[in-house]
């Protein structure tokens, strides 16, 4: 796999360089091809991986040896990708991820399926509940290509656009509108048929841009449960496996952005210590449901989480309105220092400053609107997000550790906020009455260490 | 909040007064920079600049006063923050790790610095301990990490 790979990777540019190249240069080229071909065939050769025992062990190397031991105790999350170039050859790439790294810890580039198969259930084995014993369960979800349309739509680029719009009508007054439609009539009936035609295509191109994106990541996107696993298979081009054991789900998270949560649609993330987070690809690894009903998407958090169904969606806690009143002040504030700053700065900035102001007030209603809070049981959830609104179900028990801060803007409206760290997640509640903050923290305290809070 | 728990040495105060004054300083030069090369008005770097004293003299005393670490029965529980005041909650069983650091300014004021990693992250970071301190804390800390289970 590795030849063809720098094979497909030089080959390309060799094929180029013999029709460019004049005939003097033309004798190299079997000579650079082999030396780009045997690097990657001793790389081949030299590569071994077993299981022994209680680990997986790697190695390999071309010039300096490595030989890495994975214990299988800290193997936290096995992926099967077939790219391409994999289905080209049938073979599958696997790769492992364990607890405390950050990249991949070992990625076997070219498996046959059922070796990979066979190697993954080995991996896992100490995960499963019974070895053997994996019936195959009713999927949790499935997306049919409509599914995905409508999440194309409604995904990312467009619903920004779409939000940004919806929050400028409501906060530019008609005349500034009429003052803009009179700037562009002013270039003559030409310019407004430019000036809409341009918005018309700006849009129908991110519209595309998302619909295919979305397309080919999630193309017969599937969510089974095998034992106590998660398995979700998807994409197009590239077929992806991911296998999640769901006792390493940290916590869930739904994803509304104002388009969704208009039509009553949300997307579902998981987050799961010991994957490593950083790149795009296992971001995506991360999503559970690229698009559902709200309902839906509740349903399916909870049986990841092993919630009862009414944790996920029990009423949350809003927000007190001393909250509402700090957000505003910041907000005039800013708004004010910008107004100042725009008058000094010329009078043409002021009308700028001035929409900045409204859209700050904008958002800090918005922001207060979406927070909430809640322990329900052996639950935690959060909720916040001016934009796009994220609610974290998390179990308390995966708590590392806790904060309770107060910044310098929350102390004079006695507000407070309780972040609970857990791996690879950030989720806090914001803005709670200090009483209140104080009461979750010795609450989730004794949850914690075990030890019934004081009173 | 609550005010009981161990006080850091007291040389950190000494520590975080002078670096807070090299950040004065440092505000004061690129003020002065700005002013003779740029048409920035030098009212509002002179206010800045007082700011920026002004912080660096009052800071250090109250983020010193505010800094609490206790080792209780099972977690270790801090309280700081000057003006932006936390309170952090590690139970024993969670922690990973604890590590111990000297940079530089810190052998200077004979000083040591411990961090506490639990699998979420960097939970603590202790500053200004002195060596009996910090060898304390840690024996505690090495002594009960990841061995209680709830």
């Amino acid at each position: 796999m590795w030849s063809i790979e720098s094979g497909v990777r030089y080959g390309v540019g060799l094929i180029i360089l013999a029709f460019n190249a004049g005939s003097t240069l033309r004798w190299w080229i079997p000579p650079a091809a082999a030396a780009m071909v045997v690097p990657s065939v001793v790389r081949y050769m030299r590569f071994r991986y077993e299981v022994t025992g209680d680990a997986l062990v790697v190695q390999g190397g071309l010039l300096s040896q490595w030989r890495r031991v994975i214990p299988l105790a800290r193997i936290q999350s096995v992926e099967v990708v077939q790219k391409l170039r994999h289905r080209m050859l049938d073979v599958v790439e696997l790769r492992v991820e364990a607890a405390g790294g950050r990249a991949t810890e070992a990625a076997l580039v070219a498996l046959d399926p059922a070796e990979a198969d066979r190697l993954r259930s080995v991996l896992l084995r100490r995960t499963e509940a019974a070895p053997g014993d994996a019936h195959e369960e009713p999927s949790l979800a499935h997306l049919h290509p409509r599914d995905l349309l409508l999440a194309g739509v409604t995904g990312g680029r467009v619903a920004v656009i779409a939000a940004l719009l919806g929050y400028g009508e409501q906060f530019l007054s008609d005349d500034q509108t009429a003052a803009l439609f009179d700037g562009v009539r002013s270039l003559g009936a030409s310019g407004l048929v430019v000036a809409l035609w341009a918005g018309m295509v700006i849009l129908s191109i991110s519209v595309a841009i998302s619909l295919v994106a979305t397309v080919l990541v999630y193309w017969d996107f599937t969510v089974r449960r095998e034992g106590d696993r998660l398995v979700v298979t998807r994409g197009l081009l590239e077929r992806r496996r991911a296998i999640v054991p769901l006792h390493r789900v940290q916590a869930v998270e739904l994803l509304e952005n104002p388009l969704r949560r208009a039509l009553g649609l949300a997307a579902l993330s998981v987050v799961v210590a010991g994957q490593a987070g950083q790149d795009r690809q296992q971001q995506e690894t991360g999503v559970l449901l690229p698009i559902a009903r709200r309902a839906e998407a509740l349903e399916v958090a909870a049986a990841v989480l092993g919630a009862p169904g009414p944790v996920a969606a029990a009423p949350l806690q809003p927000a007190p309105v001393s909250s509402l009143v700090r957000r505003l002040t910041i907000a005039a504030v800013g708004s004010l220092v910008a107004v100042a700053a725009g008058t000094v700065a010329g009078g043409a900035l002021a009308p700028v400053s001035v929409a900045a102001g409204l859209l700050a007030v904008a958002w800090s209603f918005a922001g207060w609107r979406s927070l909430g809070h809640t322990v329900a049981g052996e639950h935690v959830v959060v909720r916040r997000g001016a934009l796009v609104r994220k609610t974290t179900i998390l179990r308390a028990a995966n708590i590392q550790h806790l904060l309770l801060v107060t910044s310098p803007t929350q102390r004079p409206f006695g507000l407070a906020t309780v972040r609970l760290c857990i791996p690879r997640a950030n989720p806090r509640a914001v803005d709670l009455e200090l009483r209140r903050a104080e009461n979750r923290f010795a609450e989730l305290t004794g949850r914690l260490t075990g030890v019934a809070p004081p009173g | 909040m609550d005010a009981a728990g161990n006080l850091l040495d007291r040389r950190v105060l000494a520590m975080w007064w002078s670096m807070a004054g090299a950040q004065a300083v440092c505000v004061g030069l690129v003020g002065g920079l700005a002013v003779w090369l740029a048409p920035v008005p030098a009212a509002l770097v002179v206010v800045l600049v007082l700011l920026a004293v002004v912080a660096a003299v009052l800071i250090p005393p109250l983020r010193y006063r505010r800094w609490r670490y206790r080792l209780r029965e099972r977690d270790l529980s801090l309280s700081r923050g000057a003006l932006w005041q936390v309170r952090t909650l590690i139970p024993f069983d969670r922690i990973q790790f604890v590590e111990s650091r000297r940079g530089p300014l810190d052998r200077i004021f004979g000083l040591n610095v411990l961090v506490v990693y639990t699998a979420a992250g960097r939970a603590a970071h202790i500053p200004g301990l002195n060596t009996s301190q910090a060898e304390a804390v840690r024996e505690e800390l090495s002594k009960v990490a990841g061995t209680l289970s709830v």
